[in-house]
Order: C-alpha cells, then structure tokens, then sequence
C-alpha cells in the first residue's frame, strides 16, 4: 500500500515536471522563432534606421555660425531701420552686451592712403548706436575688433 | 678748376633748396583723395544736422530723447555758434544760440511740425587757412511746415549758409595718440526766405 502511494506520487512529480518543461519550451521556441526570422530581424533594422534618419536631419544640416564681426553688423542694420524708437532702444541695448563697456572707444576711418589712415572723431559705441539709431546712416563696417580677457569687445575700428 | 668746383658748389646748394622747398610744397598739399574723404565728412555732418533737426521738431519725439538729441546736436558746433531764423511775416532775422534754437524749436506752438533739409551742397570749397584749419561753406534748403488741431497753419522754405571748420586734432585713446579731422559747424545764417 505504501509502495502504491509512493509510485502515485512519482508519477505526479513526473507528470508535473514534463508539463513545466514542455510548457517552457513551447515559449522559447516562441521567441526563438520571433528572433531568429531573417526577414523580420531586417525588416526591424531598416525600420529602426529610418527612425533615427528621420530624427536628425536638422542635426546634420551644417549652420555657419555667424561671426563676432556679422553679429554687431547685423546689429548696425536692426538699429538703422528699426521702425521704432522702442525696437531701436531694445537692439541697442543686446548690441552693448557684446562690449566690455558702453564707453568702448570706436575709431571710424575715413580714408586709409599710404601714410596712417585718416579717422573722424573718436567716438564711444552707446554714442555710435545712438547715431545709428537717430540718422538711419550705416555705412561704416567692422575693419577691426579688439577683445578683453572675456571676449568682449572693447576697442572697435570701423571703415566708412 | 677753382672755378668749377665752386660752380658745383652752387649747382648742389641749389638742388637741395628745390627738393627742400618741393618737400614742404608736398606736405602741405593734400592728397586729392583724402581731400575728398575730408569732405565727404565735412557734408555728413550737415546731413547729420539735418536728421538732429527733424527729430527735434518732431512732437511725437519723447522729451527725455529729444534733450538726448540736442546734446548731440549740439556737439557739431563750435563755442558761440548761432542760428538765423527768418519768417515770412517779418523782414528781419532773429539769430539764437544753437541750444537756445532747439529749445524753442522743440517748444513750437504746433500740433505737428516737419523740418527737411535738402539740396545739401558745398558753394565753398574747404580751403586751407595760415593756421591749418580748412574753411568752407555749405548751403542747404529748409521746408518746415507747422499745423495745429484748430487749422493754423505755417509754411515757408528757407536758404541757409552754414560755415564749416575742419582741423586736424590728436587724442588718446587706449594709451595711443591718434590723430583726427574735426569737423565743427559755425555760423547758420539765413540768405533766402519764400513761401
């Protein structure tokens, strides 16, 4: 009677087991199958390529930055046409923080022959933008920029 | 022999006097270009004048940015320079101060004021004087035109002859001396008035 039992209980164990195992790998074959399909491992590649294609493109556009000399330029032209006293005053005041101060001298050529060039009056840039912004005349461009420890400017030389 | 070599004495004593007296002669003289610059700066500085002017006038200029502007204005002139002021209902010419001209010019008992300038022209060309500084005339021509609310109204354009003083100056700057033209306005005077 107690060897039946026992046997019962084996066979159970057995029985159990073989159903775990053969369960378990139903599901793995499952994956197995998911996984190792060429055609659809090369499909999920070209999709997950196009993916990553699509999100960058603007990453790969090259964007010239525009130089110390174009930015205070691009200044020069918002302050001379600026359709208001307030839009003025606002490009002013962006255009200053590339400058170690407000006084920064600026030296304006008029006329550069064999000898030393030829400057109009020394000026200081806040006054310069001020002049830019009250008689609209932009003429003179950046001949040259000398910088502080900061990168800021604080000499400017420009050429009429 | 003696006789020649005091010939070439002379002959090398006479040679280096033209190439000294060509020297002086050559720095003296200004380039024609630079010349052109130095005018172009001269005219600018009209023009420049002009815009002060219209800004001045103008009623829809804030307060505090037409004081900014009379300063600036301002500093084109020499010391003591003045400004004619003609009407057409009157014969004679009121001459101001040119600060005293933009206050008033600023306090006009108009709704709307518009001053331009035009025709900008030298009628004098800059000349060199003794004492270095080049001297010229510039003429320009004014319509102004001033209305009120209630219909008044006032319109004339007048000829104005401004004198001009161009000196070259040194400065420092950045421990560096540099040399510039400076331009200063004179004297405004009125030669023509018409409706």
């Amino acid at each position: 009677m107690k060897s039946n039992k026992l046997k019962f209980y084996t066979l159970n164990g057995v029985l159990l087991l073989a159903l775990v195992v053969g369960f378990s790998s139903c599901k793995n074959k499952k994956k197995m199958s998911d996984i190792s399909d060429p055609n659809t491992v090369g499909q999920q590649i070209e999709e997950e390529l196009e993916e990553t294609e699509e999100e960058i493109p603007e990453e790969r556009v090259a964007v010239k930055e525009p130089t110390k000399s174009e930015r205070l330029e691009n200044y020069f032209q918002a302050i001379a046409q600026a359709s208001s006293t307030a839009s003025a005053n606002s490009s002013i005041s962006e255009a200053l923080t590339m400058f170690s101060n407000p006084n920064a001298p600026v030296l304006i050529v008029i006329y550069r022959g064999s000898g030393n060039p030829d400057y109009d009056e020394p000026t200081t840039i806040k006054k310069y933008l001020e002049y830019l912004k009250d008689t609209k005349n932009n003429k003179a461009v950046v001949e040259e920029m000398v910088l502080d420890d900061y990168g800021k400017i604080k000499e400017l030389v420009l050429k009429k | 022999m003696k006789i020649k070599m005091k010939l070439n004495k002379y002959f090398l004593l006479v040679a280096f006097s033209l190439v000294a007296v060509f020297t002086v002669s050559a720095q003296d003289d200004v380039d024609p270009r630079r010349k052109q610059a130095i005018d172009s700066l001269a005219l600018e500085k009209v023009k420049d004048l002009s815009k002060y002017i219209s800004i001045i006038g103008d009623k829809k200029t804030q307060f505090s940015e037409a004081q900014r502007v009379m300063d600036r204005a301002e500093e084109l002139f020499a010391d003591d320079s003045e400004m004619g002021v003609s009407s057409l209902s009157r014969e004679e010419i009121t001459y101001y101060k040119v600060r005293e001209y933009f206050e008033r010019l600023m306090a006009l008992n108009y709704d709307k004021v518009t001053i331009k300038w035009y025709d900008i022209h030298y009628i004098s060309d800059l000349e060199k004087q003794p004492d270095g500084t080049y001297v010229g005339v510039i003429t320009i021509y004014q319509r102004f035109e001033g209305t009120s609310d209630d219909g008044l109204s006032y319109k004339d354009t007048t000829k104005k002859d401004i004198t001009i003083y161009v000196k070259k100056k040194e400065t420092q700057i950045a421990g560096r001396t540099i040399e510039f033209w400076d331009v200063l306005l004179g004297d405004v005077r009125v030669t023509e008035t018409s409706a």
